[in-house]
């Protein structure tokens, strides 16, 4: 993991010092709340429904052990004991008092963590492929050049005022299990002709109210010239974004409105004044960064392998949670374990301090002291040893963790919506409580295969609803909760906009629409077909029309 | 003469035709902590039972007088006064049941309104 220098250290506890004046300044009233909120804000301090709502940074969702004890320590003294990993790998707590956040942010400091982009109109927090360093199918390891991009965009002065936020997500693997099509920049590690190590480049995605799919603007860039690349990315989007209009001011929009191939040749043009100025990462600070992320002392294979069979074959249960939730790791002997914090009917996300705790612990038995944050809200533990993963999934039964659903329908992603949010129009959680509930059948999932279910309730999408398999988004129409259904999206590698099925179904009839999807797929689908494969051969048609027939 | 306020002065698209509003009252969160809290007549109360209805033009522009008050004291931010149904001290939208009551997935952590 990277490790903060005396200039990482001194920026984050010099910005805690000038937020504890700040709060001081406001609390006596020197400062306003027009004055003071934008300050709160490039914190991470928003005000929700109930409270304050602090958004922590997690970047390209990679934690330690170390650091995730902090995050225990956090939700039990400042919050309610429980915190809330969002789609975009960070952290939420919900009950914050504002005179208490200095010393919050000076406790978080002390483990390199902070509340630093994950607000305003600026480069956010980046994120990556939660499997990072450990995939199987990696090219390269995309924390290297994550967190040169976290360095460069702290605090960029260039970019501190964009026309709108700005997300960049890196993916090493052509499985892109990082969304990075939906995303203002998307990068993914290739290899180019000759066999060198590049990015390709996709730049112009988004969700929100106008989703899309980035179009890809450059298929190789070699490795020395990204940062170059992308400040002329975000130049050209600086110069031209829409300032003047809140709802088209995202690169999405300047990207279709000019078209792509006169983005691109923008960026190219900019570039070319750019690329030799010194802006691209020297060799140098690249070996220093990479040294960070280099691989463990893995011990030699499958030392317990034969043990690991017999401990299959003997509990059903553990097989099953090893089918779906323990991913192949490159070094053999080894797997990703993913955590599903989506138990059976309760808060997709959410995670109380007593089991952060606890999968700290497990992190630093078990998994080399790291622990990963995934944009489907899940957590990750990137190097367990074979012989150990009938232990730990023991112990995360224990916290209620052992759920076998990861990637299947039960793995539903929902935004905090109309229980939390100060900008939602509806509930998300109980919608996705309740599809978990009627999916509950550890068989009938299992039989349904990859499902994903994203619900969000509005329409900025934080729930990713466009990217869903079954997407939910939650409206107010004459003040009810209505909920309508898109169908169709994916947020891999083969990304799409998920298309609107029909007119919304009410709180008491959404489940039941979901599940009557769910049958007309089981269905139709061809032997071995996955529900989006069945959904592109099948198109809306067969789904609507049996949807509807009794609506 | 104060009037009645009208069910027409309900904000748009939040049952309107529906909910006959009952009152209005003043609400916001609490600068240092962020509490959500209702004005009683005095003061900020954590308690929508306890909030002065207005049912009046006269009692609600009480109402928002309380409201920048506590405003320009830097006690309030965000806000607000909001429509109630009918007979009751429960706001009419549900964004407000749920301020008033909080995250009804997590009911453990809830405030008991009388309604």
């Amino acid at each position: 993991m990277y490790i903060y220098d005396k200039f990482d250290n001194t920026v984050v506890n010099e910005r805690v010092a000038d937020f504890r004046d700040q709060v001081r300044r406001r609390l006596s009233g020197e400062l306003s709340e027009d004055q003071f909120r934008p300050l709160r804000l490039m914190n991470g301090l928003y005000l929700q429904l109930h409270a304050y709502m602090l958004r922590v940074a997690i970047p390209y969702g990679t934690l330690s052990a170390a650091q995730m004890k902090k995050l225990a320590h956090i939700a039990r003294k400042y919050d309610r004991g429980y915190g809330h990993f969002t789609t975009r790998q960070n952290i939420q707590y919900n009950w914050i008092k504002l005179e208490q956040v200095p010393d919050l942010l000076g406790e978080l400091a002390e483990v390199q963590l902070h509340g630093i982009q994950t607000s305003g109109n600026c480069i956010r927090n980046v994120t990556a492929d939660q499997f990072a360093g450990v995939a199987g199918d990696e090219l390269d390891d995309p924390r290297v050049i994550s967190e040169a991009i976290r360095q460069w965009s702290t605090f960029h002065p260039e970019f501190s005022f964009l026309p709108r936020k700005f997300k960049i997500a890196v993916t090493g693997a052509a499985r892109d299990r990082a969304a990075i099509q939906f995303h203002d920049i998307g990068i993914q590690i290739v290899r180019g002709d000759n066999g060198e190590i590049g990015y390709a480049i996709y730049a112009g995605g988004g969700m929100g109210r106008t989703p899309v799919v980035a179009p890809l603007i450059r298929g190789f860039l070699p490795k020395p010239e990204l940062l170059s690349y992308i400040e002329a990315i975000l130049r050209v989007y600086n110069r031209h974004g829409r300032r003047d209009n809140i709802y088209k001011a995202r690169i999405k929009i300047l990207v279709r409105e000019i078209g792509a191939e006169e983005f691109t040749r923008q960026v190219e043009e900019e570039w070319a004044l750019l690329r030799n100025e010194g802006i691209n990462l020297p060799a140098a600070e690249e070996a220093r960064i990479r040294k960070f992320f280099t691989p463990p002392a893995y011990e030699p294979a499958a030392k317990a392998a034969g043990e690991f069979e017999a401990q299959r074959k003997a509990n059903p249960a553990f097989a099953r949670w090893v089918e779906t939730n323990v991913h192949t790791h490159k070094q053999p002997g080894y797997g990703i374990v993913t955590i599903s914090l989506k138990p059976v009917g309760e808060i997709p996300g959410d995670a109380t301090a007593d089991q952060m705790d606890a999968i700290a612990d497990l992190a630093e038995k078990y998994s080399l002291a790291e622990v990963r944050v995934t944009h489907v809200q899940n957590l990750v533990l990137p190097n367990v040893k074979q012989g150990d993963l009938f232990t730990v999934w023991q112990a995360l039964g224990k916290i209620g963790f052992a759920d076998a659903n990861a990637g299947l329908i039960g793995d539903i992603i929902a935004c905090p919506g109309l229980d939390y949010c100060a900008l939602a129009n509806a509930r998300s959680i109980p919608v996705a409580q309740e599809i978990s509930k009627r999916f509950e059948s550890a068989e009938r999932s299992a039989l349904i295969g990859p499902l994903q279910i994203k619900i969000s309730g509005c329409i900025n999408a934080c729930g990713h609803h466009h990217a869903g398999h079954i997407g939910i988004l939650g409206v107010d129409r004459a003040g009810e909760e209505l909920y309508q259904i898109t169908l169709g999206g994916a947020g891999d590698e083969t990304a799409s906009v998920g298309q609107l099925l029909g007119p919304g179904f009410k709180a008491d009839g959404i489940v039941g629409a979901v599940e009557k999807i769910v049958d007309i797929y089981l269905e139709l689908r061809n032997p071995g077909e996955e529900f989006l494969a069945a959904y592109r051969r099948l198109g809306p048609a067969p789904f609507k029309e049996r949807l509807y027939a009794s609506h | 003469m104060a009037h009645e306020i009208e069910p027409s002065e309900v904000s748009a698209g939040r049952r309107a035709g529906k909910v006959v509003t009952g009152g209005k009252i003043a609400t916001g969160n609490r600068l240092r902590d962020g509490v959500v809290i209702y004005f009683d007549g005095k003061e900020w109360v954590p308690d929508v039972d306890k909030a002065k209805v207005a049912h009046t033009a006269e009692d609600e522009a009480a109402l928002k007088g309380a409201l920048d008050a506590a405003v320009k004291a830097n006690h309030l931010i965000d806000a607000a006064v909001i429509d109630l149904v009918q007979n009751e001290t429960k706001p009419a939208r549900l964004r407000e049941q749920i301020r008033a009551v909080g995250p009804t997935v997590r009911l453990d952590l809830a405030r008991r309104p009388n309604w």
